[in-house]
Order: structure tokens, then sequence, then C-alpha cells
């Protein structure tokens, strides 16, 4: 029986079969300082939203010397690929390693096994007309899936990294417009600086945009500013990943709402200002 | 370890929005309750205490008194006032649930016990802080400090277990840590008459589930908590 508080179930949510499943590795790559692992996950849905995130845990080896990691992490997918008939989805995820979770996510090989929870939380809702994809460095993973469904309608990624390590993050996209802090790939701008210039050319667009807190505040801000909608993907660690554990919340014009249930997507107007974490 | 506190909706959104959806769960509802006086906790026990839907009340004495300044649950006469005043105002089963930060839980067990309690839960999480590991020194946590949960007590809530189980004839339901069935027929050895399971259902949102069927407890847990409450 599902009693969790997003009771609404819509286009942007994709429902995960209760409880945790194992799932196989099927590869795992490098993209510059990133890695890219990819599972396969034949007892989850096929078709989770861009947006939606799932809760990870490797099979052996979840627990280092000091018993962390415990808790699985948070990941929004990067890449989902129908398996077949009931089958189920491979699913990429984009791996920054910035503690014990992610560094031992990181190392998983080929054939090891990955507990999967998920899809969880809303995904972005799917665009109609002109679509701007805003991405800052590990915020690109679901900014990717997003890219990939809009491909036909040729949408806009405009993505912002910390060095050329970083932006090789960008040979993921078929098309993309790069800018880095240091100038080394592409412009030496602000992801948001080409955003503006965007906006200055047409104003009439969606912006759908995933990045660290301070991108996506100035995001959030300049969209305000030129009354452009826009749907923020926030990041935030999360205990369960479920809606028990209110690890998660952000302050909105709504009040307090947790990034696991109600977002991670949400609509950029409801937040207050600063609200991203 | 976390510093979330028990955020909520408060009372009168509890009752109006969450408790209708909840009693449509085929388990009896244990609702947990805490406030920062007296006042505020006969309040909420009897308010949720007197629904159809509520078959007990769990009363969370780990908080501050503010009128007091004195950890509830820290001491025994603390404890004692605080579970008179809500076995007053509360006709169902009430369980009180102990906080380990105490230097002798059992003692405020036994205060519980004598002051009107049904039956008793713990441990809580364990108070502990964590240093920014970014280097700057400060709290890593929201609150300053926070409470510890998962594998790392476990071992402490055991003797904490056995200690009150010992001390009191009310039925104990142990827990802190348990993720597995082995875990949870140590409590059960320890004296314990229940078992919860909260962190690992976090990792494994089955994990009370599969650590049941694995012990061969045939009934739902809410129905075994209810049985031995009112024992």
């Amino acid at each position: 029986m599902n009693v969790s508080e997003g009771a609404r179930v819509d286009e942007e949510r994709t429902l995960a079969p209760f409880g945790r499943r194992l799932a196989r590795v099927a590869r795992s790559e490098s993209v510059g300082a990133y890695r890219v692992v990819t599972v396969e996950d034949t007892r989850g849905p096929a078709d989770p939203r861009p947006g939606q995130f799932y809760m990870l845990a490797a099979e052996r080896g979840w627990g280092g010397d000091d018993g962390r990691p415990y808790l699985p992490r948070a990941l929004s997918f990067c890449r989902a690929a129908p398996l077949g008939r009931d089958r189920g989805a491979s699913l990429s995820f984009l791996l920054d390693e910035v503690g014990p979770g992610t560094r031992r996510l990181a190392a998983l090989e080929a054939d090891e096994g990955v507990w999967l929870t998920g899809p969880l939380g809303v995904g972005f809702r799917r665009p109609s007309g002109r679509a701007l994809l805003v991405g800052g460095g590990i915020g690109v993973a679901p900014i990717l899936c997003l890219h990939d469904e809009l491909h036909v309608g040729g949408a806009r990624a405009l993505l912002g990294f910390r060095s050329a390590e970083h932006a090789q993050a960008a040979r993921l996209f078929s098309y993309a417009t790069v800018a880095t802090d240091d100038g080394s790939v592409g412009r030496h701008a602000l992801v948001t600086e080409l955003l503006r210039e965007q906006l200055d050319d047409d104003a009439s667009a969606t912006v759908y945009a995933c990045g660290p807190p301070v991108m996506l505040e100035a995001v959030r801000a300049l969209c305000g500013e030129r009354r452009v909608p826009a749907q923020l993907a926030l990041e935030s660690g999360m205990a369960c990943g479920f809606g028990a554990c209110f690890g998660c919340v952000v302050a909105t014009r709504h009040g307090y709402l947790r990034l696991c249930v109600d977002g991670p997507v949400l609509d950029a107007a409801i937040l207050e200002v600063g609200a991203g974490h | 370890m976390n510093s979330i506190g028990l955020p909520n909706k408060g009372l009168e959104r509890f009752i109006d929005d969450d408790l209708p959806r909840l009693a449509g769960l085929p388990v009896p509802l244990v609702v947990s309750v805490m406030g920062f006086t007296r006042d505020e906790l006969a309040l909420l026990a009897a308010r949720v205490g007197e629904r159809d839907e509520v078959a007990l009340v769990e009363l969370n004495i780990s908080c501050p008194n503010v009128e007091t300044g004195l950890v509830m649950g820290a001491d025994p006469t603390e404890a004692a006032r605080a579970v008179e005043r809500v076995r007053a105002a509360c006709a169902k089963p009430l369980i009180v649930k102990l906080t380990p930060n105490a230097s002798d839980p059992a003692a405020v067990a036994v205060a519980a016990e004598q002051a009107g309690a049904d039956a008793l839960a713990l441990v809580n999480t364990l108070r502990g802080t964590a240093i920014d590991p970014r280097g700057t020194g400060g709290a890593w946590l929201g609150g300053g400090a926070g409470g510890l949960s998962g594998p790392a007590v476990r071992s402490v809530a055991l003797a904490q277990v056995q200690a009150v189980a010992a001390a009191s004839r009310l039925p104990v339901i142990g827990m802190g840590g348990i993720s597995e069935p082995a875990h949870a027929l140590d409590f059960l050895a320890a004296g314990a008459r229940c078992v919860a399971v909260g962190t690992a259902s976090f990792r494994d949102p089955a994990a009370a589930a599969r650590i049941a069927e694995a012990i061969g407890a045939a009934r739902p847990a809410g129905e075994r908590i209810e049985a031995a409450a009112t024992r």
C-alpha cells in the first residue's frame, strides 16, 4: 500500500516497485574527471522520468574502515534505455568521487551487484516549445537524459564545468555549448552567462537546470527577472529517499517540501530566495 | 547521525490529513508524541488517544522540559511526573520511549512503570556530534549536535534493553541498530518482547518484513506490540 506523501501520480513520476532489488553492473567507464556506471535494472520500470533518482548501494564493500557508507546514496540517472519487453532498463549514473559512498560506487566493476531503490521523486515535465537546458558540473546528469529525449526537437544544452577534465562530460551530449571556469575549454564564462545571452536573444523559452546551489540560485534569479518559467533539479543528501527522514527539505512558498517526494525537480517560481541549499 | 529533530505538520493537520490515510493500513497504529512541557505532552496524548484509529500512544521523553531545563527521560523524577500527567489524560495503552542518554535508564524505566506506563521502548538515538570534514573546525550537523543510530549503537542498546527488562515487569520493545535477523534474536534473548527496525529501513525499505519473516514472527509486528502492551 502506498502511503507516500506524494500521493499524486502524474507524467513526471514513474513509481518504484516496493523495496530494494539487486542489479548487475554492465560496465563502468571514465569520462574525464567522472565515472559513468551502467547497471541492468531488470526488475525496475523501463521508463523512469528524466530528473527522477535512485538510491544506490554496492552489494559488497559497502561500509569501509570507519563503517561508512552505511545508507545508500541518491543519484539521478543520466541515461535510461529499455531492455526489452518487461525486462526493465539499462540505467547509467554519472559519478563524481566526493566521499566514501561515491568513491565505492565509482570503483564498481562489471558483474558486481548494486542495490537499487527507485525511480524516486518527480522528474522534469515534458517540454513543449523552446527548451533551454542548463547543466553545471555533476548536475549535467539529469540534463543529459532530458537532452536525449528532446534531441529530435534540438533543445540547446548549455554546460558549465570547472576544468577541461570535467568538461569531457560534454562528450556525452550530441550537441552542447560549453563554458569553463578557467577558460580551458569552450567559453571562459559561467554557464549562467550563456543562459543570459540566450534569453537576451529570445526570451520565449522554458529553462531546465541542474547544478550546484550557486548556479541554480543564479538561474532562478535570472529567470525570475525575465519572467521565464524554469524547472530546477535540486540536490540534497538523503538518508531514505522516500519521504521518511525529512533530511532533504527546502523552503518554498508552500512551506517546506521534501526534495525526495515533492522534488527533486521544482518550479523555480515556488522557491524562496537562496533556498537551493 | 542526524540532527533533523521531529518535523511534523502539527496536531491539527496530523489528525485531519495524515491519520485518515494511516488508518487504512492493515496494522494497529502507534502514535508517538513529544513536547517541551508536560502540558504539551498531555494535550497531544489526549487528542490522539481519543481517536478510534489509534491503538497505542508512545510518549517520547527524550526532550528537555523547558520549564525545568531537565531532559525528561534522563531523570527518574522528571520522567515520572511526565508519565503521570499523560497517564491521566490518555486512556489508550501507553508506551514510554526511553533515551539512552541517561546515567541509569533502568531507574527511569521503573519510575515510568510506577507512574502508569504500559510498555517501554528503547533506545532512542545516542547523543553525538561530528566536526566538519572540510577542515573548518566547526560543527558538521545543522543542530550543532545530533543523534547516533544504526549499527554503531547496537551493543549499547542491547545492554540497556537487558538492564531495563531485568528491572521492570513491563513489556520492552527493543531497538537500536537491528538490521539482520540475528540482531533481532539477540534483543529478544536480552529480554525484549518485541523489536523495532529503524535506520536499516532507510537502507532497505523491506528490512523489517524480511527480519520478521526470517525469525518466524508469524503475526504482524503491530499486532504483537498490541498484545504485549495489553498483557
